[in-house]
């Protein structure tokens, strides 16, 4: 989960992110490693949590940090180095929707989608794993448009504030909270033999 | 820290979803909290709401520990060069463009030097009224004279 800006890319042994980023500049690949091990997680929480688990999102994650590495020097810290690299990670999930979409509307539509997701009975909350309902979770979110999507994975999975959620996705926070609720409402129907019995 | 004001939250479901929210995240201002706990003690359904919210977020959390395969920066690594060896390649064309130059202007040269010689040549046998340079450099074996005694403005005969 992001923290504030005052602390983030300062672990708490090592290198800051500022100096990794002085030696990439300077030509040091080990630094740039170095930045794509400590984001590694988070960029994989945005881009899988956009894509589902796949070759996809592998290759999406790989070209957030390309992108990172080739615009190092356009990158002037107005905002903390793992919110930029959340919002490259955005976008690149965005342009491998996009691409789905236009190739395999069929298979990959939002309707088509939905109507596979399995509805687990009765027991299902005491019987399915965490990964079986980690899987469960990525099919509903795959079950949302692209925009709801993007909140949820945002606000939701990774704990960016509604403030952060709509810096990323330069939209107003108004925006970000409507397609939260609406979002929410949807996962509550797709995930509702999970969710609490008395769930309304 | 943005201040929901209640009256907003309670008219707005998405404002209200996003108070409820910060609520289960601790996010929210003493008093905002104090005035949702507040709410919540006297209406069950926003008890209702927040509770399956609450479980909603349980639900996905598992979602939250998403990793890529191992050696995932070995490959971004790997694809790093494509984006270097651009940059790399130019500064190689441009070591080697000195030297490529060199070799270009001795050939040059030594080309220039045998065409001047075979003029030369070419003038002594033939005795032309040009003189020596002129016949290196590739210059006609005309005299000025010789130029100017030729009338331009000669029409041609039918």
């Amino acid at each position: 989960m992001p923290s504030s800006d005052s602390v983030e890319g300062t672990p708490a042994t090592g290198t800051s992110d500022e100096e990794l980023l002085r030696r990439v500049r300077a030509g040091n690949r080990h630094a740039f490693r170095q930045l794509v091990e400590r984001y590694e997680d988070r960029v994989a929480a945005t881009i899988i949590g956009m894509l589902g688990p796949g070759a996809d999102a592998d290759d999406a994650g790989q070209e957030t940090f390309v992108r990172l590495f080739e615009r190092v020097d356009q990158f002037r810290g107005e905002s903390t180095l793992g919110t930029y690299l959340t919002r490259i990670a955005i976008n690149q999930a965005l342009q491998v929707l996009r691409k789905r979409k236009r190739w395999t509307r069929r298979f990959f539509s939002r309707e088509a989608h939905a109507d596979e997701l399995p509805h687990p009975t009765g027991d299902a909350r005491d019987d399915l794993e965490r990964e079986e309902r980690k899987q469960l979770t990525y099919r509903a979110l795959q079950a949302l448009s692209e925009d709801h999507r993007s909140v949820v994975v945002l606000r939701l999975l990774q704990g960016y504030s509604t403030k952060e959620t709509a810096e990323i996705l330069d939209i107003p926070e108004g925006t970000v909270m409507s397609r939260l609720y609406r979002a929410s409402n949807q996962l509550k129907e797709q995930l509702a033999p999970l969710l609490a019995p008395d769930t309304p | 820290m943005t201040h929901l004001p209640s009256d907003k939250a309670g008219t707005d479901p998405s404002r209200r979803h996003e108070q409820l929210l910060r609520f289960l995240e601790g996010s929210l201002a003493p008093q905002e909290e104090a005035r949702l706990s507040a709410q919540l003690a006297r209406d069950a359904q926003l008890q209702q709401e927040l509770r399956t919210l609450s479980t909603l977020r349980e639900t996905i959390e598992p979602a939250t520990g998403a990793t890529f395969d191992s050696g995932f920066p070995q490959r971004v690594m790997k694809r790093l060069p494509s984006a270097a060896s651009a940059s790399e390649t130019l500064g190689s064309f441009h070591e080697a463009l000195p030297w490529a130059f060199l070799r270009v202007a001795v050939v040059a040269l030594l080309l220039t030097a045998g065409l001047g010689a075979y003029n030369a040549g070419t003038h002594l046998q033939m005795d032309g009224e040009a003189s020596l340079v002129e016949a290196v450099l590739g210059l006609p074996d005309v005299s000025m004279e010789t130029a100017l005694a030729y009338d331009i403005f000669e029409a041609a005969d039918d």
